[in-house]
């Protein structure tokens, strides 16, 4: 186009973000991306595939031809497009988003992301905010234009980009343009066969510049004039990895059979590796340099994933082959690696034979050694190290090269070696960040206890590696690398903390009637003071001692019981919550929340309970401590859980039946909400789960933590290393965090059971997380069994203590973030497994628990053997004598007794 | 663009009643009734009645399956509705219903926050706004708590009322009034819904000390528990609306057809001190 034409697109352009800008701003829109999951990766797309790739545009008009053969008004038209392209074989999607010379509009793009193919914005990008604005409408890939982008300006975009999680398309058409991109760093470059000056096409003049940015390592994209297979071959001879083809498919009204047809006939072409390596799902950590017993506990009991000795000769924390095989002995969890400097292979293969390690990492090598390929099937995971010092796309060129020669991973050295401040120390991580959008890499270098949180979520590693931040003094220290591993594993999506305003992620919060916003702020502020506080924490270890009767065992199921559900060689943990005074984990929060009321000055305590456990435990707590107890109760429960009523009665507490609703937890609890809103000022609500509004789903899950603190400690001590799996059942979910939380940062697989009713019908279960969706209920943002509509939906199940319609804030946030398994068990597995626990284990469990040990019995044949799982056994089962006999009468009747 | 710009550039309606509720030296009356209770069409001639009676503004309760700010008399009329079919779609029927049938009074919606954002706040919202629904009004959604939410209702027009209670410190209230922008609802109670026999002990002095902070940036309006001509006069000296809800829902309780409507007529009237004005002669069904 005329210069002219091309700065009205940019004025226009420009425009339009200013408007944008002013009803979001910059700062919003950074906030806004650090929640998004990653981005689809556009340029591995096309990097990876063995045929030319091709994408597919969107757009309505363009200067050169005026308006198009396609031309359906409105963005969902947009989407039916994009889905026919999709179905078509399109590798990627291209979508305008210019409307005046165009047709385009940001909504053509968020329609076109759904479809689940990357996309790439088109637009005149010359400013950051449009750079994350195409972040948050859903594009994968931002067009660069590097004529539009003069001086350091270029660069500038690319890091925004970076920072933004997007792949940077740079476009080039001549030689200037092409030096400026790859001094620029870029590493995915398109050649535009069409001067946007004089908007003539020559296709021919192209081919040098692809070849050329090819030959330095870049992923091509050919640009403009492409509309035949022969076409197709030309760009594809010349290096292409993809071609973006426009016009000649919108000429037609039928642009999907048009692409079909190119892909159909894409050329094939050489890829740099045929296939890019699996991502893992969570990061994993490597701590190295370790030389001692005690450090290699520490590994064990840290959890990490991978344990480094290094052997190379004259090295500072050098152990010999011959030790590491020692060591190793006591490694139980973790896989060693050997680690080399500029090694040879005999060298190699001695030390591999000698420690009877097949791990190993080779580093001090600029290129993966000449040896490499013909060694690496004698060993499991080849780890090659590169260092970023030259930018991204050289780093990325290297990394390569090791998967070519056979190593398994890679890491960038020296990437963190500035942690925090300044561009200058970014950079590396920057470099780290781009080669993770293609490549499943780790990084090290400096990393520190410190610095390893922000350094991960900056680069967004698959692991992350360190030795000299694990020291102290020389040698590995236990606690710094136990604080290593605990902060690497943070999770990116906040869901394992709670932050200042009440969330886990985008869950939790305080939705509530204004009256209850200032009793809430009070009891944030009492807790967290008596969290500091050293009187309350020992007063609180008194009663865990004393009144509860902790620490509560840890008991194994017997071999061959295992054996005879098909589970020999695993092993089955249940954490005995049982045994805790009132026979169930209830106590431990309530307790703790009556204590916290005294210290607050309330006299006057309110509950809301479902099975009752929770009721009995705060009438007993406030016996304890001569507070009046008024329990909520639903009239449905108390005719299931007539024991408890009388025990609560017994421990004088008022019982108040709420009939409202369906009479059971959820209704007690909206009833508990109404009488503190009018009492706010003399009552302390004590409310029984990780539910509800901010400060109670995390003070629970604190008060509750100590069943997995002491989990955590007696498995290592019984088993020697960490569980594989960890089962708990979900209805608010405190039992469940309770155990949970001491293993989040672990590699310990945590499965939330919930109640599976009756069937996965609406109304039929209380399975809020594996069948709900978000909304707020009790003070939350969280998921619940709801109608589409947001009515509230009442659930089923047979166990009181599972039947609630939502769950708690920090579960909907794990199990969003991956981080938890969801599962259910109906009421008949659940009954089917009390009665076998009790038969088999003389072990009475609750409903509650019994659907965790379903879950546990179900998937113990599936994992490995020596494989260990602990379930928490939340609560006994004597509460549930009466439903027994009614479900299971046969399991009652004495031997000898006429039926 | 300001925010002034985002909204509706059609008239103020909740402003100009206030205004026009002031010029006449008489407090605004707010009357509150459940979509979808006892039956859509009572409901509609329920509304159309309180507006003819005298109400300067309708407050449309939108009925919920977990109503923890009310008590018993709008929770189990919200019940009932549910029972009917009532819901968020019923609220916004009732609404456009009465912009059709030429009523041109406000309209608010009351509804908690989870039926607006089951299926994504913005359609929900959306359709409040092209009802005709000029402002919202959730209890379970304090100042501040979401931001994007109320980003949201005022691009699309929509004016908010939060609410404070007797517990509510000095910066929140502040707060509170810098976020509403329909009118600043005080609860002169500790407690929920549901009709009282008298104002509870400083409830005056409540409102007084609000309107004195806000120092008419937005009207006060007071609600909850009010049902008797005294209770609204001793109200509307100090503040700028009153909220009747629970004594106008308790009226249409009960089995004869049409009753039920013409108490709440009579009530509005009498509680307006003005004779009830029929728009039309046909009795209300």
């Amino acid at each position: 186009m005329s210069v002219s034409v091309l700065d009205q697109l940019v004025r226009g352009a420009r425009v339009r973000s200013h408007q944008a800008a002013n009803l979001v701003p910059l700062g919003t829109l950074r906030r806004r991306i650090r929640t998004l999951p990653s981005a689809r990766r556009f340029e591995a797309a096309l990097r990876y595939g063995d045929r030319l790739g091709i994408v597919a545009e969107i757009k309505r008009s363009s200067p050169s031809s005026g308006p198009l053969g396609w031309h359906e008004e409105g963005p969902l038209a947009a989407g039916r497009l994009a889905g026919e392209y999709a179905a078509a074989g399109a590798r990627c999607l291209s979508v305008l988003t210019e409307p005046d010379r165009f047709g385009g509009s940001d909504e053509d793009l968020t329609e076109a992301a759904r479809v689940g193919v990357p996309v790439l914005r088109k637009d005149f990008v010359i400013n950051p905010y449009q750079v994350l604005q195409a972040r948050l409408i859903g594009a994968d890939a931002v067009l660069l234009i590097t004529r539009l982008l003069p001086g350091e300006s270029l660069r500038a975009l690319l890091d925004e980009a970076a920072e933004a999680g997007l792949d940077a398309l740079v476009e080039v058409h001549d030689w200037k343009d092409l030096e400026r991109a790859l001094e620029a760093d870029a590493t995915l470059i398109g050649v535009n066969a069409r001067d946007l000056r004089t908007l003539e096409v020559d296709v021919a003049r192209s081919l040098p510049v692809i070849r050329a940015a090819r030959a330095a390592g870049a992923t091509v994209v050919a640009e403009s004039g492409l509309s035949t297979v022969s076409d197709l071959q030309r760009v594809a001879g010349a290096g292409a990895h993809g071609a973006l083809i426009g016009t000649s498919l919108l000429v037609s009204r039928h642009p999907g059979d048009a692409a079909r047809n190119l892909v159909e006939a894409a050329p094939h072409i050489d890829a740099a590796l045929a296939t890019a390596p699996p991502r893992p799902l969570r990061l994993a950590v490597k701590v190295c340099g370790l030389r001692t017993a005690a450090a290699v506990r520490a590994a064990t009991a840290a959890g990490a994933d991978l344990a480094g000795f290094v052997v190379a000769p004259g090295a500072k924390r050098q152990v010999s082959p011959a030790r590491v095989r020692d060591l190793v002995g006591g490694l139980n969890g973790p896989r060693p690696v050997l680690v080399f400097r500029r090694t040879t292979r005999e060298r190699l293969l001695r030390a591999v034979s000698a420690s009877g390690v097949r791990n190993v990492q080779l580093t001090g090598l600029s290129r993966p050694p000449s040896w490499l390929p013909a060694v690496h099937g004698a060993l499991d995971a080849v780890i090659g190290v590169v260092h970023p010092e030259e930018g991204a796309r050289n780093a990325l060129l290297r990394a390569e090269a090791w998967l070519r020669a056979g190593a398994t991973q890679v890491v960038l050295d020296g990437a963190s070696r500035q942690d925090g401040g300044g561009s200058a120390g970014r950079a590396p991580l920057m470099a780290a960040r781009r080669v993770g959008r293609l490549l499943p890499i780790g990084i090290a270098g400096g990393l520190t206890p410190r610095s390893v949180a922000a350094a991960a979520a900056a680069a967004q590693p698959a692991f992350v590696d360190a030795s000299s931040g694990l020291e102290r003094r020389g040698v590995t220290s236990p606690r710094r690398l136990a604080s290593f591993v605990h902060q690497a594993r943070r999770d990116l999506l906040g869901a394992d903390r709670v932050d200042r305003r009440g969330r886990f992620g985008r869950f939790g919060g305080r939705f509530v009637a204004e009256t209850l916003v200032p009793p809430l702020e009070e009891l944030e502020a009492a807790w967290r003071q008596a969290r500091r506080d050293p009187a309350f924490a020992r007063e609180l270890g008194v009663l865990h001692r004393d009144f509860i009767g902790r620490p509560t065992p840890l008991f194994e199921v017997p071999a061959p019981v295992l054996a005879s559900i098909g589970a020999p060689g695993r092993r089955l943990l249940l954490k005995r919550e049982d045994l805790a005074h009132t026979g169930a984990h209830k106590i431990n929060n309530a307790i703790g929340q009556v204590l916290l009321a005294t210290r607050m000055g309330r006299h006057r305590i309110i509950a809301e309970t479902g099975a009752g456990q929770h009721g009995v435990a705060t009438a007993a707590a406030c016996a304890f401590f001569g507070l009046d107890c008024i329990v909520y109760m639903g009239t449905t429960d108390i005719e299931r859980q007539a024991p408890n009523v009388a025990r609560m009665r017994l421990l004088g507490a008022e019982v108040r039946p709420v009939s409202t609703g369906n009479g059971t937890l959820r209704d007690a609890l909206n009833e508990a909400l109404r009488d503190w809103v009018a009492n706010v000022r003399t009552t302390a609500y004590v409310l029984g789960s990780a539910a509800g509004p901010h400060p109670y789903p995390s003070m629970v899950a604190q008060l509750q933590s100590v069943i997995g603190r002491e989990a955590r400690a007696q498995v290592l001590d019984r088993v020697g290393a960490l569980p594989h799996v960890a089962i708990a059942c979900v209805g608010g979910g405190s039992n469940a965090m309770g155990l949970f939380g001491a293993f989040l940062d672990t590699p310990t697989r945590l499965i939330a059971v919930e109640a599976g009713g009756r069937g996965d019908g609406l109304g039929e279960n209380a399975a809020s997380l594996g069948l709900g969706r978000p909304g707020v209920l009790h003070g939350a943002f969280t998921m619940l069994t709801q109608t589409d509509d947001g009515q509230v939906v009442e659930p089923h199940s047979i166990s009181a203590g599972l039947d609630y319609p939502a769950v708690g804030p920090q579960l909907a946030a794990l199990a969003e973030s991956g981080r938890l398994e969801v599962e259910r068990a109906t009421d008949a597995e659940a009954l089917d497994a009390l009665t076998w626990l009790t038969r088999s284990c003389g072990i009475v469990p609750a409903l509650e628990p019994a659907h965790a040990i379903a879950a546990a019995r179900r998937m113990l044949p599936t994992i490995p053997e020596g494989c260990t799982c602990v379930v928490n056994l939340s609560g006994r089962g004597d509460k549930d004598l009466e439903i027994v006999a009614r479900e299971r009468p046969g399991e009652l009747m004495m031997a000898g007794s006429a039926p | 663009m300001t925010r002034a710009l985002e909204r509706r550039t059609s008239v103020d309606r909740i402003g100009s009643a206030f205004v026009r509720a002031r010029s006449e030296r008489r407090t605004a009356f707010i009357a509150y009734l459940v979509a979808g209770y006892p039956s859509a069409e009572r409901a509609f001639g329920a509304a159309r009645a309180a507006l003819d009676a005298g109400s300067d503004i309708l407050e449309i309760g939108v009925p919920f399956s977990d109503p923890t700010a009310d008590g018993p008399v709008i929770a189990a009329a919200a019940r009932a509705s549910l029972a009917g079919g009532g819901g968020l779609d019923g609220a916004i029927d009732l609404a456009r219903r009465l912009r059709g049938y030429g009523m041109t009074q406000p309209l608010m919606a009351m509804s908690y926050l989870n039926p607006l954002i089951a299926l994504g706040s913005r359609r929900a919202l959306e359709a409040l706004a092209s009802s005709g629904i000029d402002g919202l009004i959730v209890p379970d959604l304090p100042a501040g708590e979401d931001p994007a939410f109320e980003r949201e209702a005022a691009a699309r027009g929509l004016q908010i009322a939060f609410l404070v209670a007797p517990n509510t410190p000095p910066a929140r209230i502040e707060r509170a009034i810098a976020a509403s922008t329909a009118f600043l609802y005080v609860v002169p109670l500790l407690g929920v819904t549901g009709a009282r026999n008298s104002l509870a002990d400083g409830a005056l002095e409540l409102i007084e000390r609000v309107a004195e902070i806000s120092a008419g940036r937005v009207p006060i309006v007071a609600g909850f528990g009010i049902s008797s001509g005294s209770q609204v006069a001793r109200l509307g000296s100090v503040a700028d609306g009153v909220v009747v809800g629970s004594a106008l829902v308790q009226a249409l309780a009960g089995e004869d057809e049409g009753g039920g409507v013409e108490r709440v007529r009579s009530l509005v009237g009498e509680l307006t001190g003005r004779t009830p004005t029929r728009r039309s002669q046909v009795a209300a069904t």
